[in-house]
């Protein structure tokens, strides 16, 4: 699903240059689910960015679906983006002035979907997540546990291929977090195939597969437990 | 979606109140001053577009030059209607008009004083679209005797009663039959009349040949099709084949003569839509408005908008902050750009919209007030015309799109890794074009400034010139002519109250523009070199009355019993004249017909200039003459009175007047009051300048108080980490408010001369002008500093004094 050759990422300014990504040439199939690892600043996020086809690579090739997408344009990117990829961040990220309901019925707006699908798809999986009772309320006025399921429905309503998730549990205790990573393993073994950035090594005990960067390249691979539980 | 978007940008706007009720607010008082302007505006465009044909009708003029000197009025010889409708297929139908003097008419036991008595020809009704209540327009007016009353009229004079067959009795002693009742005269026409009777009444007008006076008003309606110019291009032959012969019979030489001596006299047409606001005439029928206001007004109405919308562009990109994690996030799960350029347009929509509805509210509830500022009957009619509802809203759409396309381009460009990043600050950088609109606000405001404080200051000197005569406590009785067969003795009853100083008899008084001209000549020159000048007729106590100064010789006195063939002159007459030693020396006053019996006049004086007209016009050469009871019908007793107890001396008056006249009821005005009223449209147009200018800074402070408000928010780590390190509060305030002080000193280089330019043109309106000093200048900067400084100051305090510790953990 994910292929990247000698991918590369340099962010410029007048004066410094720092190489956030450095060559780093990976592959994640589909229905996995991959951790990447390592100390704040070694690129993780920039690295989830280009995957999220959020950011372009400074050079290298980035394969999604089969497609090099490495030179898209923001208006390409933008639309694989909302077909296929849904987003988990550690804040959350919800709209504040939206209720439940509108926050994770926002991606199919986007995408076209009469008011009847909507509301069809957004109980759906407010359901699944457990939060169908919370729908009208605003993100203010939930738990943080409770604003990460919001923030869970909404990436997967669009059913994407591929979520990835930045710290999904960086803001959480550790109930809610084992809450989130479990809803995320759900949804994986439904298929989705599931990228996370974390520091925490409990959580990346739930991927098959996890990839450690350092000052920008990868410097390890390991296959957990999991991936033969559940290969 | 769209409702999607409407929703978000009603709960934003409700958690942001204060800078929604700002936003909001600035474009709903500017929409509201626009649309009064924009009402004001047309119906200043609309004067006399009520006609049906108002674009063939037109007004025949005179103007030329005489010995030197310009002159125009809006009159013609009588007779010339006739002969246009004759000599020229091109005219459909002409109608004359005249404006007649105060009357006083009676209708059995009702006396009433009309000052808007009008006659006219019987084609009148059938040029000028005033709707008949009743009789055909056509026949209305073409018997002697006449009249045709408008509805208000009718009301007072017959109550409830059918006034058609009714007879009114004149002063002058002829009865008018109602013929006819009119609507009133609308608003906007550049004419008013109470009643109007048949021109025909009169032989002079039914009959009359003379083409050297000028007494009537001339309306003439061209065919379908034809060009102005093609009329005009014939009056010069016109002019000569009437005009010509009887100058030669009267005063002995011809136009080709007078031509010679670089004189000149002609006739020309004006559009009458463009009497108005387009006519230099003087002798207007009633006080015009100028083109000038209604491009001031409109460049106002601009301005306020811009400002209002500047504020929306200043606030929404300056709030951006606020906005990037929605942002962000909409373009993480794939809102493109244009579906976001999309959603902000409609935001602002809505907010125009809203803005809309509150500013017509506005409009509603303020539409009294300011009719009664104009004088104006405006209303808006949104249900009358079917397109004035559409077209505000698509005003509101446009407004919207405008002040929202800046915002919507700036916040839907943000790069959503940026935004959705922890820490990271969007939106709080100095925007370029957020600086340019802060600087433009700020210079159309000191523009606006110095506007009003130049239109402020020049009313102010029209008002307060020295007049050359001293108009305070004069008290002017009308229809002297009642008293002036007993005038000394009722004289001599005033001056036994010591609270009447002097009084004097006259034809015209300050303000009142009654009197007329007469042709003079000097002794030893040709006929060709007549020249009209504008005489008065008065007693000897007129200069004392008015408080006139004499610069030579002396006024008319009883001791001279030559003084009936006495003048006295203005300054203004020696310099036209060119004479020099004018005491002693004559003029002429010569017979037409006969020269035998020209009239000597000698001068036995010379007044000091005064403004014996307004200050609209330049002061012009007089001369007066002596009252002599036996010979002079005139208007006006003026009374000089003592300051105190002005109600108690015009019962006094009123008293004595009653014990003299039997029949002629007690009328008068002052003088003072009267010349005010003759600045009525200065004083409307600088009042509207003055609130709308106040309206426009008022708008452009709301917006650099959001605009404070929100650069204290975005300073407050940086305020804390100040006061921590030991910054002081007033320190603190100095540097937040420096940034904007910079902003107003560049506005004030900016918008000086652009400000001079603007007054210089505008007071070129006026014969006498106040002076562009510095200090405007100067002082407008200084309010605008203060303004800036207590708007501002204001924010930075609150931001100054609040606690460090909050400031940090905020942050």
């Amino acid at each position: 699903m994910i292929k990247t050759i000698d991918l590369t990422k340099i962010f410029r300014t007048d004066e410094v240059e720092t190489t956030a990504l450095n060559k780093v040439s990976m592959e994640i199939q589909k229905g996995e689910f991959v951790s990447i690892m390592g100390p704040s600043g070694c690129g993780k996020s920039t690295l989830l960015n280009i995957l999220g086809l959020l950011d372009n690579p400074t050079d290298g090739e980035y394969y999604f679906l089969g497609n090099d997408v490495s030179a898209f344009n923001e208006k390409q990117r933008a639309r694989l983006r909302k077909n296929n990829i849904g987003f988990v961040f550690q804040n959350f990220n919800l709209i504040d002035e939206l209720n439940v309901y509108e926050n994770v019925e926002l991606p199919l707006i986007y995408l076209g979907y009469s008011s009847k699908e909507r509301k069809n798809r957004v109980e759906e999986v407010l359901e699944q997540m457990q939060i169908i009772h919370r729908k009208k309320h605003f993100p203010m006025q939930l738990s943080g546990g409770q604003q990460q399921r919001v923030a869970v429905s909404r990436a997967v309503v669009a059913k994407p291929d591929l979520i990835l998730a930045d710290e999904p549990t960086g803001n959480l205790d550790s109930a809610h977090g084992e809450e989130v990573m479990n809803l995320l393993d759900l949804l994986n073994q439904g298929g989705t195939t599931m990228v996370i950035v974390t520091h925490s090594q409990r959580d990346a005990e739930y991927s098959q597969r996890i990839i450690r960067l350092f000052d920008g390249q990868i410097i390890n691979e390991n296959i957990t437990e999991k991936a033969f539980v559940n290969p | 979606m769209l409702s999607n978007y409407l929703k978000f940008a009603i709960r934003l706007s409700l958690k942001h109140k204060v800078y929604s009720i700002i936003n909001i607010l600035g474009l709903a008082i500017g929409i509201a001053a626009c649309m009064f302007i924009l009402l004001y505006v047309q119906d200043e465009l609309s004067y006399d577009k009520f006609n049906k044909n108002y674009e063939r009708i037109y007004r025949v003029n005179t103007q030329g030059v005489l010995s030197g000197e310009k002159f125009n009025a809006p009159y013609t010889p009588t007779p010339l209607a006739k002969y246009f409708q004759n000599d020229f297929p091109e005219v459909e139908k002409a109608s004359r008009m005249v404006a007649g003097s105060h009357k006083l008419i009676r209708y059995k036991n009702k006396r009433f004083s009309e000052k808007r008595f009008f006659y006219a020809d019987s084609s009148f009704f059938e040029i000028f679209n005033i709707p008949l209540v009743s009789g055909s327009p056509k026949t209305v007016l073409n018997q002697p005797n006449s009249v045709v009353v408008t509805l208000e009229t009718a009301k007072r004079y017959f109550g409830s009663k059918d006034p058609i067959g009714e007879i009114i009795k004149l002063d002058n002693g002829l009865d008018y039959t109602v013929t006819g009742i009119c609507e009133n005269v609308p608003s906007n026409s550049h004419f008013h009349f109470d009643l109007i009777a048949s021109l025909i009444t009169y032989d002079e007008f039914r009959y009359g040949e003379n083409w050297i006076n000028l007494s009537v008003f001339t309306y003439i309606v061209l065919k379908e099709g034809v060009d102005k110019d093609q009329i005009e291009k014939k009056l010069p032959d016109f002019l000569i084949k009437y005009f010509d012969p009887q100058l030669e019979e009267h005063l002995g030489f011809s136009i080709k003569d007078f031509n010679a001596i670089g004189s000149s006299y002609e006739y020309f047409i004006q559009a009458i839509q463009d009497i108005h606001l387009r006519s230099n005439i003087d002798m207007e029928l009633e006080p015009g408005g100028h083109i000038s206001y209604i491009y001031i007004f409109s460049l106002i109405a601009i301005c306020i908008l811009l400002i209002a919308s500047t504020n929306f562009m200043n606030i929404s990109t300056a709030r951006s902050a606020v906005r990037a994690k929605e942002i962000g996030m909409r373009k993480v799960i794939g809102a493109h750009r244009l579906s976001l350029i999309q959603q902000f347009l409609s935001e602002s929509i809505l907010f125009s919209v809203l803005a809309l509805l509150i500013g017509l509210a506005l409009v509603e509830l303020l539409m009294q007030e300011f009719n009664l500022l104009t004088g104006k009957h405006l209303s808006i009619t949104l249900f009358k015309n079917w397109y004035l509802l559409p077209s505000l809203l698509a005003f509101s759409i446009i407004l919207g799109l405008m002040a929202g396309s800046y915002p919507a381009y700036y916040l839907s460009s943000f790069n959503p890794i940026d935004v959705l990043r922890r820490n990271k600050k969007i939106g709080t950088k100095k925007s370029k074009l957020r600086s340019i609109l802060v600087l433009s606000q700020f210079t159309v405001s000191i523009i606006l400034f110095i506007g009003t404080i130049i239109i402020y200051k020049q009313l102010n000197f029209i008002q307060n010139k020295e007049l050359g005569f001293d108009k305070e406590n004069v008290i002017v009785l009308r229809r002297a002519y009642a008293v002036s067969k007993k005038i000394e003795a009722f004289k001599s009853e005033l001056i036994k109250n010591p609270a009447i100083l002097s009084a004097s008899i006259a034809n015209d008084m300050p303000g009142e523009n009654a009197s007329d001209a007469f042709s003079f000549l000097l002794p030893g020159r040709p006929t060709s070199e007549l020249r009209p000048i504008n005489f008065l007729v008065c007693d000897q106590d007129y200069a004392k009355t008015l408080g006139i100064k004499l610069k030579e010789g002396r006024f008319f006195s009883d001791e001279y019993p030559t003084d009936s063939n006495a003048i006295v002159i203005n300054e203004a007459c020696v310099k036209a004249l060119d004479l020099s030693d004018p005491i002693g020396k004559f003029l002429i006053l010569p017979n037409l017909k006969d020269s035998v019996i020209n009239i000597y006049c000698k001068i036995v004086g010379v007044m000091e200039d005064f403004n014996y007209k307004s200050l609209h016009d330049s002061i012009k050469p007089a001369v007066c003459f002596p009252f002599n009871k036996e010979h002079w019908h005139v208007q006006y007793l003026a009374i000089k009175i003592r300051k105190a107890n002005t109600d108690k001396t015009i019962a006094f008056l009123e008293d004595k007047w009653n014990s003299f006249v039997d029949d002629e009821p007690f009328e008068f005005f002052i003088v003072e009051e009267r010349l005010d009223s003759l600045y009525n449209n200065e004083k409307t147009t600088a009042r509207l300048f003055i609130i709308f200018s106040i309206l426009a800074i008022f708008i452009a402070c709301l917006g650099l108080f959001a605009l404070a408000s929100f650069t204290a928010e975005q300073k407050a780590k940086q305020i804390g980490l100040q006061k921590i390190l030991g910054a002081s509060i007033s320190g603190i305030i100095i540097s937040l408010i420096t940034e904007f002080i910079k902003w107003v000193i560049i506005a004030n280089i900016i918008a000086w001369p652009i400000a001079y330019i603007l007054a210089y043109f505008w007071l070129k309106n006026f014969a006498y002008q106040t002076a562009i000093s510095i200090w405007i200048f100067i002082l407008s900067a200084a309010l605008a500093l203060f303004i800036t400084i207590l708007t501002v100051g204001f924010q930075a305090f609150k931001a100054a004094t609040s606690s460090p510790v909050d400031a940090i953990k905020y942050e």
